[in-house]
Parts: structure tokens; C-alpha cells; sequence
């Protein structure tokens, strides 16, 4: 037995730098570098896609390392992001050298219908469907407009709201980042809640005071996520790293650690339906839901059910009408599995001592999907990256040319590797994924059930759901490419 | 659990994982794989004689020239294999008419963006005979790394398709591993659970 919890911050040289005022700051300052020149490239730059060095930075490389960071670090991501962090400077009035006391914000409470994930939802299959029916990831200057207009909405909600409210429920990348994050190796945590419930100041929550200051902690802000890490942060999804408890913690109780991976799936981590609709929806446009749009010409647009919505909504309607679709058949998809478990696991008892609804064993399953939608995605990536890494060289050399616009450099036409080592990276990526799926599945059936045979009914049911999404991910990596 | 990164004793379903009765079912799923796999091996043979197709998307010249118009959408090639002689002249003319896509063949240094409602007009010399990928090189959706198309010049053979044999390797073991190991792994998991003898 190994009860020692992993703490990075027992080291003093960890432990310094996080507890540094300007240690978000330092992170920022290359990320909005960054920001600047993609939008000033995007808006006045070379607008070829092959040659915009700010867009492939954008959609494959930030996107690759986005998906990677998730499944390995949580949300660190948003401990540097500079959608997040320009509005923060705005809301704290302050820069984030030192600690300003009065923020530039109305300071009102986001409304409490909306203290869930469904906007943040409907704003990334938004994206997601603005993305694949005008395209985004291959056009340099929608990709700067979209850039500010999020920056505008951040800004905007952190000067109506309190704190962070944008990065809690309205960026796209919160469900994105946050159901996955579930997944991953690193966690921050109260590494002694008993301590926390007799502390007095709880700084980590409401920010430092005069108080917790001269206890020990130093000056930080309120927790930007409205978490408390003594009481109820009990998975990844909302933590954004941003060090701020660490800073405040009058007793040094909090800790950045290693764990086993996924330990928020199947640990009683409180699970949400609005959570699990994301990691199901994130699978069906990775899986059954292109399986319904890619295919040569063969599904699509082209079939009858495709040309019927062409006729009444022309050709942009009908393709958003058939993304949305691909999203409802998994669903229907995982409703259906469901269904069949909670059939088959008849009226066995939870461990809560009640009867599983289908809903609920969709709210505790769906997150197993996560990780492998999460694989999928970037099997997509390194396909590309492998494929067309001239591409990136030619979008380098075009922006070093005439920085930060882009010159209008000879494309070179070469690949990593050949199409068949690429397709087998793909698709060993998915089999891993589809490994840590049904390890994750069998973990929630031993977490939710007290009786063995539940366990292996309800395992057996959710395992075929996770077979049949990964089966459709594996085929679509060779499939549907030649008549 | 007590296992994480500073343990040093494996997850239990590791150790289980590589017990024997895994093993044996991987053996015999490779074994029963291999010997549906292997005879489909042998190379497709690719005929590589110049036709003009019926929908008129590819012309041949009397000269030997090819002419070919293409279309590239969301997400695929139209027409997606193109035979042509060794030696002809190839000229493509690509349209789009949804997104920004590209076209490229790594063999013939063919690297160009497609946007849409636009000719793109590519010409250059067959000289190789061989079976030619055509791909999209411009991130354009889900659908983008299926957006592909052949290229066949003379008499070429494909030679074996290692990538499809080694998914459906994966994908056989899969469902074999479905079918067979995981009910036998989760029952000795729960007769351990209920402290049953044997397990």
C-alpha cells in the first residue's frame, strides 16, 4: 500500500516558482506573443492556408497540444491562455505582478439557470459546425476574427460578472478540456481536508485577506473557477491550475500531485448529465457522426436524406442539419446501450441504494468516451502533421520571410511517413484508447454497483457501446477513402 | 486503489491482463487473423491503360495528353482513381465549391491550395509509373484525412496494404477479445470480489 498522495510543491524549487505573483504572468507573455501574431497575420497576412504559419500554430500544433495536455495535465492549458488571461488583467485591473484589491468588473452573479455547462455545450458544437461547414481551421482570417470575437466575449462577461465566469461556463474549451481532464496524471487538491474544515479563512476560496496574510499565506485572488479545493472540488474539470489557493493556503495545504490516471471517472467524483452529454457528443463527431458524413461521395450530402435538406435549406443548411445528425446518432447510439444495461441489470441496487435510470447510466458511463473521443482526435492530427509536414516548413519559412505577415514561398510537397505507418499510428492510438475505455468502464461498474452480477451486466452493455464507437474510429481511418 | 506512479507493484488489472488466459486469446486471435489475412495479401493489380470515363471527367487526347477535371468537396475527390499512361502529359483542372482545400502528390512535388469557386490548373509529365497518392494537404474538417484519390501511371501494381491488414488485425482482436476474454477477466474479477474459492 502506498498512501502517500504525489506532491510536486514538497519540492522548494517547484514550490517557489508556483507561489511567485508573477508566475501565471510569465506563463502568459509568450502565449499572448503568440495571440497577437496570429490575429495580425490572420487580418493582414498571406491568406493562404498552406502558407499561414499563424493558422497551422492555431489548429494543428495549439490544437494537438491542447488534446495532449488535457489527457496528460488537466486544464493547464487555461493556466496560460490568453482568452482567459487578457480578460482577468481587465477584471482585476492589474496585470498580475501584484495583487489589486479592486477589480474593473460590475461584479454581478452569473445567473443561477445557467450555473451548469449547456452554454459552454452549445457554443463548442457551434464552433464545431462553423468550423466544417465554412471552414475555420483553414482560413487564416476567420480564424483572427473568431479569436477576438471570443477575447470580446471573455472581456465582456468579466467586466458584468464575478470572476472567471467566461472560463466556467461559457468557453468552448471548458467541456473540451474539462471532461477529459478527468483522465488525467496530474491533480490539485487539499492534501488535508480535516484542515481545511477547522481553517478559519479559507482563502483558497474567497481570496487572502489582512488575516490569512499574516497567518502565513500570501496575497492571491479568489479562486477564478468558484471552487473550493477543502469541501467540494472533487475532479479536474473546473480546476485551471492557476496556482492562486497555492499562493493563498495560510497552511500550505494544497498540493499539485501525480495519480493514476482517470481517477475523477471512476472515484465518487460527483458526475453531471451536462458533462456526459459533452463527452457523448465529443464521440459522435469523432465516430458515428462522421461516419455519417465522411464516405466518398457515398453518405452525405449526396443521399436521398442529405438532398432532401439541400432542397429546403440549400447546401449550408443541410450540411449544418447533417452534422447535428451525427451528433444525435451517437446519442440515440448511447441511449441505446443504456437502455439494453439497464434491461439487462434488471433492478440491482447502486451503491447510493437505488434502482440506475437509463439517464443515470449514461451520466456515469459517457465518461469513459472522453479519453478515446480525445485519441480519436488526435489520431486526426498526427495524420496530418505526418502527411503534410512540408507544410509547416514552407508556413515557417513564408513567415520568417516577412514577419508577422507571410511571404508567398514555393510549396515543397513531401511526407514523414508513408500513408500505411501513418494509418497503423492511428489506429494503435485509438486501440489504447479504446484499453483505457473499457479499464475506465469496468472501474465505474465496480464503483456504481454492489452486486457482482450487476457489475458484469452493466459492464458488458457499456463495453459494447465503447467497442462499437471505437470499431466506426478504426474503419473511418481506412475505409471510406476509394470507390 | 493503491497503485499510482510511486508504486511499485503493477494495477491489478495489469497482472491480470497478462495472465495466461489473455495471452492464449491473443495467440489464437492472431493465429485465426493471420489465416484469413494472409491469403488476401498478394498485391491488387492496377490497370493502368488510359480511359476516358463516362461522366467526362477524364479526357484523353489523341495525342496521349489526359485531361482531367476534378472536383474536391467535403470530403472526397471526384473522380478518386485516375489511370493514366507513362509518359502522358496530365493536366488537372480542380474546382471547389464548399471550403478551401489542397492538392497534393509528395512524388511529383504537386503542392497547391484549392479555393473555392475557383480553376486550379495543374499540369505536369507522368514519368513515373507507379500508384500515386493524391491528398488533401489543407486541414478542411472531420472528414479530412479520408479526402484522398490515386493517381495510376502504366502498369503499376499496389503493393500490399499493410496499414488495412494491420486494422484489421486490430480490429479482429477487438471483438475476439470482446467476445471471449473480457466475460472470463470479469468473472474471476467478481468471484474475487465475493471471496469465492478458485478465483
Amino acid at each position: 500500500m502506498s498512501s502517500r498522495q504525489s506532491n510536486l510543491l514538497e519540492s522548494p524549487g517547484v514550490k517557489r516558482v508556483v507561489k511567485l505573483r508573477a508566475f501565471q504572468f510569465i506563463l502568459l507573455v509568450p502565449t499572448v506573443f503568440l495571440f497577437v501574431v496570429v490575429i495580425v497575420q490572420g487580418l493582414w497576412g498571406i491568406q493562404d492556408p498552406l502558407r499561414s504559419w499563424g493558422l497551422l500554430l492555431t489548429w494543428i500544433v495549439w490544437w494537438g497540444l491542447l488534446i495532449l495536455s488535457a489527457l496528460l495535465l488537466g486544464r493547464a492549458w487555461c493556466l496560460m491562455c490568453p482568452f482567459g488571461g487578457i480578460a482577468a488583467w481587465i477584471n482585476n485591473k492589474s496585470i498580475g505582478l501584484g495583487r489589486s484589491k479592486i477589480g474593473f468588473s460590475l461584479n454581478r452573479k452569473w445567473p443561477k439557470r445557467l450555473n451548469n455547462l449547456w452554454v459552454a455545450n452549445a457554443f463548442f458544437i457551434a464552433f464545431f459546425t462553423f468550423d466544417n461547414v465554412v471552414g475555420l481551421s483553414n482560413n487564416p482570417q476567420y480564424t483572427a476574427y473568431f479569436m477576438i470575437i471570443i477575447t470580446a466575449i471573455a472581456v465582456l462577461i468579466a467586466i458584468t460578472f464575478q470572476r472567471r465566469a467566461f472560463c466556467r461556463y461559457v468557453c468552448p474549451l471548458t467541456p473540451f478540456l474539462g471532461v477529459p481532464a478527468r483522465s488525467a496524471l496530474l491533480e490539485l487538491r487539499a492534501a488535508d481536508r480535516g484542515q481545511c474544515k477547522e481553517c478559519s479563512y479559507k482563502a483558497c476560496y474567497a481570496g487572502s485577506t489582512a488575516r490569512s496574510v499574516a497567518a502565513g499565506g500570501k496575497e492571491g485572488y479568489p479562486c477564478p473557477m468558484f471552487e473550493f479545493p477543502g469541501k467540494d472540488m472533487d475532479s479536474n474539470t473546473y480546476c485551471i491550475l492557476c496556482t492562486e489557493c497555492v499562493k493563498s493556503c495560510p497552511y500550505d495545504n494544497i498540493r499539485i500531485g501525480f495519480r493514476a490516471p482517470g481517477k475523477d471517472i471512476w472515484k465518487n467524483s460527483s458526475k453531471r448529465f451536462d458533462e456526459a452529454w459533452f463527452a457523448v457528443a465529443l464521440i459522435s463527431v469523432v465516430s458515428v457522426g462522421k461516419a455519417f458524413l465522411v464516405g466518398n461521395g457515398r453518405i452525405g450530402l449526396v443521399t436521398d436524406y442529405g438532398q432532401f435538406w439541400v432542397g429546403i435549406l440549400g447546401a449550408l443548411g443541410a450540411k449544418v442539419v447533417l452534422l447535428l445528425t451525427g451528433v444525435a446518432l451517437g446519442f440515440i447510439l448511447m441511449c441505446g446501450f443504456a437502455a439494453l444495461a439497464r434491461l439487462v441489470v434488471g433492478d440491482a441496487e447502486t451503491n447510493t441504494g437505488e434502482n440506475a435510470s437509463v439517464k443515470q447510466f449514461i451520466t456515469h458511463y459517457s465518461y469513459a468516451l472522453a479519453p478515446l473521443a480525445m485519441l480519436l482526435l488526435l489520431a486526426d492530427l498526427l495524420d496530418h502533421l505526418l502527411r503534410n509536414l512540408s507544410t509547416f516548413t514552407d508556413a515557417t519559412v513564408a513567415t520568417v520571410r516577412d514577419f508577422p505577415f507571410g511571404f508567398p514561398t514555393e510549396l515543397s510537397a513531401s511526407a514523414l511517413l508513408g500513408e500505411d505507418p501513418v494509418r497503423m499510428i492511428s489506429t494503435a492510438l485509438i486501440f489504447i484508447g479504446y484499453i483505457f475505455s473499457i479499464f475506465m468502464v469496468y472501474k465505474i461498474s465496480f464503483g456504481v454497483f454492489k452486486d457482482g452480477d450487476a457489475r458484469i451486466r452493466s459492464f458488458l452493455c457499456m463495453n459494447a457501446a465503447t467497442l462499437v464507437f471505437t470499431a466506426v474510429g478504426i474503419w473511418l481511418v481506412y475505409a471510406p477513402a476509394f470507390d | 486503489m493503491s497503485w499510482g506512479p510511486f508504486s511499485t507493484e503493477l494495477p491489478s488489472f495489469v497482472s491480470r491482463a497478462i495472465s495466461f488466459r489473455w495471452l492464449a486469446a491473443t495467440l489464437v486471435a492472431t493465429a485465426v487473423l493471420a489465416a484469413i489475412v494472409v491469403p488476401a495479401v498478394p498485391a491488387v493489380a492496377e490497370d493502368g491503360s488510359p480511359v476516358a470515363s463516362e461522366d467526362g471527367s477524364v479526357v484523353v487526347s489523341e495525342d496521349g495528353s489526359v485531361v482531367v477535371n476534378m472536383s474536391a468537396s467535403q470530403w472526397f475527390f471526384k473522380p478518386n482513381r485516375i489511370p493514366v499512361p507513362l509518359g502522358a502529359h496530365v493536366k488537372f483542372v480542380v474546382h471547389t465549391t464548399d471550403v478551401r482545400h489542397g492538392f497534393k502528390i509528395n512524388k511529383f512535388g504537386i503542392n497547391k491550395q484549392l479555393e473555392p469557386n475557383q480553376d486550379q490548373v495543374i499540369e505536369f509529365t507522368a514519368d513515373k509509373t507507379g500508384v500515386f497518392l493524391i491528398e488533401c494537404s489543407v486541414f478542411c474538417g472531420v472528414g479530412h484525412a479520408q479526402t484522398k484519390a490515386k493517381l495510376i501511371v502504366g502498369d503499376a501494381k499496389e503493393s500490399a496494404d499493410w496499414g488495412f491488414i494491420f486494422q484489421e488485425y486490430i480490429v479482429g482482436l477487438l471483438l475476439i477479445s470482446a467476445v471471449i476474454t473480457f466475460p472470463i477477466w470479469i468473472k474471476s474479477m467478481v468471484d474475487k470480489d465475493r471471496g469465492a474459492p478458485g478465483s
